[in-house]
């Protein structure tokens, strides 16, 4: 269960946003992402899922790309977005049956996945409403819970913090570090280092859409010359800004 | 403020004129003074066949319900926007003058629009509900005073929480003025002429007492105007592309058995997708209904055949038109994408739920077809013939469409 990132150069026009990265996300471990707003974190993800198509080199999960194969690529990859995007008119018992649907999952056992963490997060007295009635949090943790319903290889979570109350916070990452133990590769876009050096197994560090680093925490110390340095201290050197 | 009301007026009566030239395109002015004849010549016919009944019970009721629909047609215009309610905030006093320019001009707007609409109806007054000219004048002057007064309640609404209580508006809004109305129609109309005038001395001295404390309600302000503005595009929009309609989803719940439910079909998903967007957006479904019943209504006062049939086949054809863009609802969701769907079923999940609502169409349109009293053959092909239409646009014209769309 690895995602191979190779040589990629890619981005949203002719010109390239991305520019000849490559890194691995290997099963069971939770690799943060890291870079400042705007240096290609949610660009290289929307590779990965295939919203955007690499203009060099290549992506492959368990040695498939999404060229050679999309439909057994998109079975083994979940996504949750920055921004909380949901369907206006479903309401979140129809996201969570769309969802299963899609994945072609056993209802009776998803549903009681399901429902295990919509008591995570409090929403299961809440199935019969719309987006609409949510707030961003909410939103949240509802692509949250329709994400981890699916048993996947690979998840990816763009910028999880920015929304969560503290008490979610805490409980996502509890949910992602069971994923983590069930062998799942989770690869997380932030920019909240903090959190991402306390939780993370290994970074990839991007700026202006080059790879600037990756590796352990104890790597990047080693690269930069400092061994007790932070992760936001790291960064902020090697971008020297 | 002054200068932002008569900047939005001024940019409001630009938009207006801007949609309205897509509204009344070259086709649609020949359709309309098609419409406008047919409509005119039935009204007379209709008059002409009532003239020699002495005692018309249905008229009076016929009449005070049209005057108290009418009086609704308008609604106050503020042109207040969503951010308003934070760039704004501080003119707390100023949006008095505001709010009383607004209600001038949209007092100006609505009284026009009555008395053209009451022109229209004053030969059913004279000749159906037998009134006398005299009462027809005072039932106007009650009518567009009824109107100032309803004017000046939604602007006083702005300001004051306690009109919004559901009792209180049909009381106002409803109730008072059929009363109102219904001794115009009954009574000598000079009687309910006195009644709405002391009615709208009554609310100007409300108001003026009223408004010096309280506080001006953005919230609500802004609400009413957007769903003004909504219904206005909504109109637009069946003309041409109005970018900014998004009406908030409807939940309807009592619908959900009609539903297409949980499926392991790999269209299935399409399919549970493609109709909740249809039944719960407050756009398609309610164009589909509009559009349907509006048909239905001129095909029951068209008696010939033909145009019958041309027409029932043009509104297939823009009923199909208008759903296309249901196709495209959910591009910007990103499960779309992500999902492991067969994004092949999409069109045929698609075709299937467009052939059903326009196949819904056509039955509904074979009926004042049906009617008119043809030849079984001439009915039933009719039929065969909308039905077909239907099959084309959801089969073979949408493909195409949504090609161009994407």
């Amino acid at each position: 269960m690895t995602l191979k990132v190779k040589n990629l150069v890619g981005g949203y026009s002719s010109i390239p946003v991305l520019k000849d990265i490559s890194f691995e996300v290997p099963g069971s471990s939770l690799v943060g992402l890291i870079g400042l707003n705007g240096a290609g974190k949610s660009t290289t993800i929307n590779h990965i899922i295939g919203l955007l198509r690499p203009m060099k080199g290549s992506i492959t999960l368990n040695g498939v790309s999404l060229q050679q194969d999309a439909a057994q690529y998109k079975k083994m990859i979940a996504y949750i977005p920055e921004i909380p995007v949901l369907y206006e008119e479903l309401t979140l018992k129809e996201h969570i049956e769309l969802t299963m649907m899609a994945y072609q999952l056993d209802k009776e056992q998803a549903w009681q996945k399901a429902e295990r963490f919509l008591k995570v997060f409090r929403l299961d007295n809440k199935l019969d409403w719309f987006p609409i009635n949510f707030s961003k949090g909410m939103k949240q943790k509802v692509m949250i819970v329709c994400a981890l319903l699916p048993k996947v290889d690979l998840l990816l979570v763009d910028e999880p913090f920015l929304g969560l109350d503290p008490l979610a916070t805490r409980d996502l990452l509890n949910l992602l570090d069971k994923e983590k133990q069930a062998g799942t590769a989770i690869l997380m876009s932030t920019h909240v280092l903090s959190t991402a050096q306390e939780v993370c197994d290994s970074f990839v560090m991007i700026d202006e859409g080059q790879l600037l680093a990756s590796g352990t925490l104890s790597d990047l110390q080693e690269q930069s010359h400092k061994p007790d340095a932070s992760l936001s201290e790291i960064y902020l050197d090697m971008t020297d800004k | 403020m002054n200068e932002i009301w008569k900047k939005r007026r001024a940019s409001y009566q630009k938009m207006l004129l801007k949609y309205l030239r897509y509204v009344f395109n070259d086709h649609f002015v020949i359709a309309l003074l098609f419409l406008f004849g047919a409509f005119g010549l039935s009204y007379s016919n209709f008059l002409k066949s009532l003239s020699g009944n002495e005692n018309i019970w249905w008229a009076q009721p016929t009449a005070l319900f049209i005057l108290v629909i009418m009086m609704h047609v308008n609604q106050i215009a503020t042109f207040l926007k969503e951010p308003d309610k934070v760039f704004l905030l501080p003119q707390e006093k100023e949006i008095r003058q505001y709010i009383k320019n607004s209600g001038q001009y949209s007092t100006f707007i609505a009284v026009t629009v009555q008395l053209a609409l009451y022109v229209v109806l004053t030969p059913f007054l004279l000749f159906a509900a037998k009134l006398t000219g005299l009462n027809v004048i005072f039932l106007a002057i009650t009518q567009v005073v009824l109107t100032i007064d309803r004017t000046k309640r939604q602007a006083m609404g702005l300001f004051i929480t306690q009109n919004r209580v559901f009792s209180k508006e049909v009381t106002f809004s409803w109730l008072i003025p059929g009363l109102i109305l219904a001794a115009g129609v009954y009574l000598p109309a000079y009687v309910a002429c006195a009644v709405a005038i002391l009615l709208l001395l009554f609310t100007t001295s409300r108001e003026q007492k009223l408004l010096a404390t309280k506080i001006f309600d953005w919230r609500y302000a802004i609400d009413q105007e957007a769903a003004r503005m909504a219904r206005l595009y909504r109109f637009f929009n069946m003309f041409t592309d109005v970018g900014s309609v998004s009406p908030k989803p409807k939940r309807r719940r009592y619908l959900d058995r009609l539903l297409p439910k949980y499926s392991a079909k790999p269209e299935g998903i399409f399919k549970y997708l493609f109709w909740r967007a249809f039944v719960r957006s407050g756009e398609f479904s309610n164009l589909y209904l509009r559009l349907t019943l509006l048909c239905l209504i001129v095909l029951f006062f068209i008696p010939n055949y033909w145009v019958s049939l041309l027409i029932a086949a043009v509104f297939v054809y823009l009923l199909g038109f208008q759903l296309m863009p249901l196709f495209v609802t959910y591009d910007e969701v990103v499960f779309m994408h992500t999902y492991p769907i067969n994004i092949q079923k999409k069109f045929l999940a698609f075709s299937k739920m467009l052939f059903s609502l326009l196949f819904i169409s056509s039955i509904f349109f074979f009926i004042p077809i049906a009617i008119q009293g043809p030849e079984i053959i001439k009915a039933l092909s009719a039929l065969v013939l909308l039905v077909a239409e239907s099959a084309l646009i959801a089969r073979i014209y949408s493909k195409t469409r949504i090609n161009k769309m994407s």
